[in-house]
């Protein structure tokens, strides 16, 4: 029983330590919960991590390490929580039968401060947000602060200035006022000054990207959205996996044909938007594959208007797989047709 | 020529596709334009699509990534939230798309709505009435469009 009062104080001392950074979920046998934060991060703006661990002994304590799980994190990847929970779980492990707890949190706070930086590639462009050479300055990035996802400045305000040209058409037309909310293509700005993060849709405050208002167009770096590559990749598209997918592909295509498996030929090119009015009645008679090369530029009006007529009458049950595209109830499959196909060339259609 | 002006977004998406595809699920560009790609889904096991290969046709317009892909089924299947021109309901292909959200994950949406059919939601309100009102016999027609019209060997 002297031990388990040793522990007891073994907890308290920790508590002591961390504060409110500390739960006590048992105190015999320990079972903590711990908020760390990296140690270089005294700055919010230079914190790109953080966690909540659990550390938990069984009444074999000390003489049996506890074991360490992870509670919840920001700014970490799958791999990087792994490796983390790991580090501090081998550091339990290699300690000889003593009182560690306090030497644990102070592994844990070591090994994220460690980790205190942004990690992978910018979920919008996927390009590495921190350049692999050291040398070589990277792209400027900033991260949410609801949620600690990071983004090469110039992508996330290219995205925004986007939402805030579309909610403005939007409101532009009162008619499509219903479908205003619903539609909002990208994420859905509930608020004026919040907005929602394009990862994990965290509501955050507009002034979080103020500071980097004015970059879209300052770097032209070759990471942004928008930059275009001339090359084409031959290789990739003529290697023999990417043949032989396209046989298979073709192999299938004319089975299911026969089989009159296919949905009706004549409106294959729906995906398509844009395609020359002329063409609107085709003369092919089989899968777009062939038109699809005439493929161009669509103005993005005519693609908004694709959108919204695809989702209007329809209150927001978003929760559900189907906010969208709606019942056809009472037309005729042509018109269905040209919701898909840009509007203004649905006259010919007919 | 489409191809030339492609952003290096929808290369490095077209190069990871292709060198890691999502099991189950394949999509290759078009040779002629690189915004066109050629997908086919299997039918998820333990649904009644199981079996069955299914062809559709996914585009990358202008706008993209800020705005979602346009997806269509080619070959016909029975399925409460797909109508009978292919056209899927699903919310992130509309209101919930987000610019972080890619041609995989697309893709991997339709094959877990392959797997989890909402008749509460439908697009194609005969099948989806039929889903509620006897959805064994519904399972049961899914099983024989994907027969009749979803194989693939």
């Amino acid at each position: 029983m002297a031990e388990e009062e040793e522990v007891k104080i073994e907890v308290e001392a920790v508590q002591s330590v961390y504060e409110e950074d500390c739960v006590v979920v048992e105190s015999y046998p320990p079972h903590l919960h711990l908020h760390i934060k990296p140690r270089t991060a005294d700055v919010s703006s230079q914190q790109f991590v953080e966690a909540i661990i659990g550390i938990r002994a069984s009444s074999q304590y000390p003489k049996e390490p506890p074991r360490i799980y992870l509670i919840d994190s920001k700014g970490l990847d799958e791999q990087r929580q792994t490796h983390l929970i790991s580090s501090i779980q081998d550091k339990a492990c290699e300690l000889p039968s003593c009182f560690m707890l306090i030497a644990l949190c102070e592994e844990a706070v070591e090994r994220l401060s460690a980790m205190n930086h942004p990690d992978g590639d910018c979920p919008l462009c996927l390009y590495p947000l921190m350049s692999e050479d050291d040398q070589k300055e990277g792209l400027p990035f900033m991260k949410l602060m609801s949620c600690f996802h990071c983004f090469h400045s110039e992508c996330i305000i290219r995205w925004w200035n986007w939402l805030q040209i579309e909610n403005k058409n939007n409101a532009k037309h009162p008619s499509s006022a219903t479908v205003h909310h619903l539609r909002n293509t990208g994420s859905q700005q509930v608020e004026e000054g919040m907005g929602n993060c394009p990862v994990c849709r965290k509501v955050f405050h507009a002034k979080d990207l103020e500071h980097v208002l004015d970059l879209v167009g300052t770097y032209s770096s070759q990471q942004s959205l928008d930059r275009t590559e001339v090359k084409n990749d031959e290789t990739l598209l003529h290697s023999d996996l990417e043949n032989i997918r396209r046989q298979k592909f073709e192999a299938i295509l004319k089975l299911q044909q026969e089989n009159s498996g296919l949905i009706d030929s004549k409106k294959d090119h729906n995906v398509l938007p844009g395609l020359n009015p002329q063409n609107t009645v085709p003369s092919s008679n089989h899968a777009s594959t062939e038109e699809a090369g005439e493929q161009p530029q669509t103005n993005p009006a005519a693609t908004a208007e694709i959108n919204s007529s695809c989702s209007s009458t329809r209150p927001s049950t978003s929760k559900h797989w189907n906010a969208g595209a709606r019942k056809p109830r009472g037309q005729n499959p042509r018109k269905q047709v040209r919701q898909w196909v840009r509007k203004d060339n649905g006259g010919a259609a007919d | 020529m489409a191809n030339s002006n492609l952003p290096r977004r929808i290369i490095k998406e077209t190069q990871r596709l292709l060198s890691e595809p999502a099991p189950g699920i394949s999509a290759s560009p078009s040779e002629d334009n690189m915004r066109y790609f050629n997908v086919m889904i299997l039918g998820p096991t333990q649904s009644p699509y199981e079996g069955g290969v299914f062809k559709l046709e996914l585009f990358l317009p202008e706008e993209y990534p800020m705005a979602a892909p346009k997806v269509r089924f080619l070959t016909k299947i029975y399925h409460p939230n797909i109508d009978k021109l292919g056209r899927i309901c699903l919310d992130i292909l509309k209101d919930k798309w987000s610019p972080a959200l890619q041609i995989r994950t697309v893709l991997l949406s339709i094959q877990a709505l392959l797997s989890a059919p909402n008749p509460d939601d439908p697009l194609s309100e005969n099948i989806a009435k039929h889903w509620k009102t006897n959805e064994a016999e519904a399972v049961e027609t899914a099983k024989e469009w994907t027969r009749l019209y979803a194989s693939g060997a």
